[in-house]
């Protein structure tokens, strides 16, 4: 059974699939809204009065302030890991590495939740330095951190496996990290307040639902600029695939580039889990996916690993949000329960073409 | 001809349509003034987020009005069946919008923060109610959701007053209040305690105790500390009840907790876990009551 397909199909099979999963994330949700309401909704809410539309005013409501800031923020977040997974994988040659495995995760929760429980002292201090300024840039606290937290971690991983020479060490260095993060997160459990504390087992478990247009916009301009960016090192990323002595001999200069992708990857993972919390599952399973379906070439596997994790979230989504209407999970299970057998099913499949 | 006859049509329709407009502009006027008077009636379709607020909504005789709790409210066997809408500080915006609320009450830790502000965009008119520390805050809490909910409160709050009198008188009998501790126990994971701003915290002073711990919210206490606290009643949740097995696992899991003088005199009690969800509430009058007859020996 062969799976890889032509670029010719594999494109507009993704785009068509994510545009047919983006229609349906709109018009499913825990309130039944018609075809036909759906568009009048969004058209009303995009320019109320344009078309003289019968539309409920509440429809306008749901439609462009909930689900559609909730789908691209989808969009994005599965985007942002996609990519950083295929760029790390390709970074450290190894298939296992993935935002979650090597710690990276776990550091942006452990800076996140340095401003969810120590968040009142920290506005405190910053404020008294800072000003009235301040205020102004308050919400950036959290994504801030966040990326200070995935960056540093990386950079540690990066580090101790010998500048990603070293697959075991680097593997050992990310299992120390995510457990030195579960204490230090574990620690600040113990001194948080109980709403933090329940902010914070919640944040970890990943949900789309705190989905605001400022969220869209920052992690969307954020995601543009380190995705693209990510994109463009493509064939140098291609030609580490060789080794990193051929790299060099082929003219690329390695050190620098692993050092841009740890800081862009840090940033990047940083906006996009700050927003969203921890969601696993993605980063890992997409790029393998794409891997097996169009090959190792970085040209395709970045942007295609951007669509098919934008479309898996979005999916995985509306069916976290729409399962157990009017309740909602979280995302993160859902991730979880649709990505590992489908992953396992086509490792099963190509036990032997995956890297 | 042809010409004659459409202006014909176009006149007839024409005339239908005024007189489809004005009939409604009629329809709208009296739909305008039934709206009028209808808001001015009590909201008919309320969502109660929290157990002990649900409670207060059922006691001032809205529950017909209720269409969806959350996941920690418990309601009575013979209700009717409401969906429930998730957890009180993770409440879905739109699993709230497609009941079609008026009227969304919980009480101050209720959220996310992005749910209400967006529930209030869409016209939804939300109630958030301090948790209740003490008699006053659940009498002032009831004035508030009787006003909102446009329900009598008298004879609910009468029989409040009632309550809470006959436990002032209680708890003065005492006289030497009781030192209770309140905990939460994994076999192997020790003991946790309630401290201050915790709701059994305000159950143990309207039941007329003395907190043991001084300390704020849940803190795990170490074996030793156990002692020095000197607790004369141990309190658990009802939840927990068959795994401490009324309190005996304690003595198994704690050994030194014999050397209390509620080891010794086994003095445990299991308070209804819902008596102590969101502050005092009417559950808990009862349950304080309880608490206060074992008090005193009765």
């Amino acid at each position: 059974m062969e799976f890889r397909l032509s670029d010719k199909s594999l494109l507009p099979t993704l785009v068509a699939l994510l545009l047919i999963g983006s229609c349906v994330s709109l018009g499913i949700g825990a309130m039944t809204i018609s075809w036909r309401d759906v568009l009048a909704g969004l058209m009303e809410w995009s320019w109320p009065g344009l078309l003289s539309v019968d539309v409920p005013e509440q429809y306008a409501l749901v439609l462009g302030e909930i689900r559609l800031p909730r789908l691209l923020l989808g969009l994005i977040v599965g985007g942002t890991l996609g990519v950083c997974g295929a760029v790390l994988q390709g970074m450290f040659r190894n298939p296992l590495a993935e935002p979650g495995i090597i710690g990276i995760s776990s550091g942006a929760a452990v800076g996140a939740s340095i401003v969810l429980v120590f968040g009142s002292v920290l506005t405190g201090v910053l404020g008294a330095w800072m000003g009235g300024f301040f205020g102004k840039i308050q919400w950036l606290l959290l994504p801030a951190f966040a990326s200070f937290g995935a960056i540093f971690a990386t950079w540690l991983v990066y580090v101790l496996g010998d500048r990603g020479r070293s697959v075991v060490m680097m593997l050992l260095a990310g299992i120390a990290i995510t457990a030195l993060a579960g204490a230090t997160l574990g620690m600040f459990a113990y001194v948080a307040t109980d709403t933090a504390l329940r902010d914070m087992t919640m944040w970890q478990l990943g949900s789309l639902s705190g989905a605001t247009w400022t969220g869209v916009l920052v992690s969307g301009i954020i995601f543009a600029i380190c995705g693209g960016l990510l994109w463009s090192r493509a064939s140098d990323l291609n030609a580490l695939l060789l080794g990193e002595s051929e790299a060099r001999h082929l003219g690329v200069d390695v050190v620098g580039l692993k050092r841009q992708i740890i800081v862009l990857n840090g940033i990047a993972m940083g906006a996009a889990v700050s927003v969203s919390g921890v969601i696993g599952f993605v980063g890992l399973v997409v790029p393998h996916i794409v891997r097996l379906l169009r090959g190792p070439d970085h040209r395709f596997l970045i942007p295609y690993s951007a669509l098919l994790g934008g479309l898996l979230l979005t999916v995985a989504d509306t069916i976290a949000r729409s399962a157990f209407a009017p309740a909602e999970m979280p995302v993160g299970i859902v991730t979880a329960l649709l990505g590992a057998p489908f992953f396992l099913f086509l490792l099963w499949q190509q036990r032997r073409q995956i890297f | 001809m042809t010409r004659l006859n459409r202006r014909a049509f176009a006149r007839i329709f024409q005339t239908q349509n005024i007189h489809t407009q004005i009939i409604r502009q009629c329809i709208a006027i009296v739909a305008l003034l039934f709206s009028c008077s209808a808001s001015a009636t009590a909201p008919e379709r309320v969502i109660s987020a929290g157990h002990s607020i649900t409670e207060l909504v059922l006691a001032l005789g809205s529950g017909d009005s209720l269409i969806a709790v959350d996941s920690s409210t418990r309601l009575p066997a013979d209700f009717k069946k409401v969906p429930v809408v998730g957890y009180y500080r993770q409440l879905p915006v739109e699993g709230l919008l497609a009941q079609n609320p008026q009227l969304l009450i919980g009480g101050e830790h209720m959220g996310p923060p992005n749910t209400l502000t967006l529930l209030e965009n869409s016209g939804v008119k939300i109630l958030q109610l301090p948790e209740a520390e003490n008699g006053a805050q659940l009498l002032s809490n009831i004035d508030r959701l009787s006003a909102v909910l446009e329900k009598p409160a008298a004879d609910i709050k009468q029989r409040v007053a009632a309550q809470l009198a006959s436990l002032k008188q209680a708890r003065a009998a005492l006289g030497k209040p009781p030192r209770i501790l309140f905990v939460r126990a994994q076999q192997g994971r020790g003991v946790k305690a309630a401290g201050t701003g915790t709701s059994p915290d305000s159950l143990i002073r309207l039941a007329g105790g003395v907190n043991a711990v001084e300390f704020a919210g849940y803190k795990q206490l170490s074996d030793e500390a156990l002692l020095e606290l000197r607790p004369d009643w141990i309190l658990f949740s009802s939840d927990q009840a068959a795994q401490l097995k009324g309190g005996a696992a304690l003595l198994e899991w704690q050994p030194l907790l014999k050397l209390t003088p509620a080891g010794k005199q086994s003095a445990f009690f299991s308070v209804d876990g819902y008596a102590l969800l969101g502050g005092i509430g009417l559950a808990s009058l009862d349950e304080a009551k309880k608490l206060n007859k074992k008090f005193a020996g009765q």
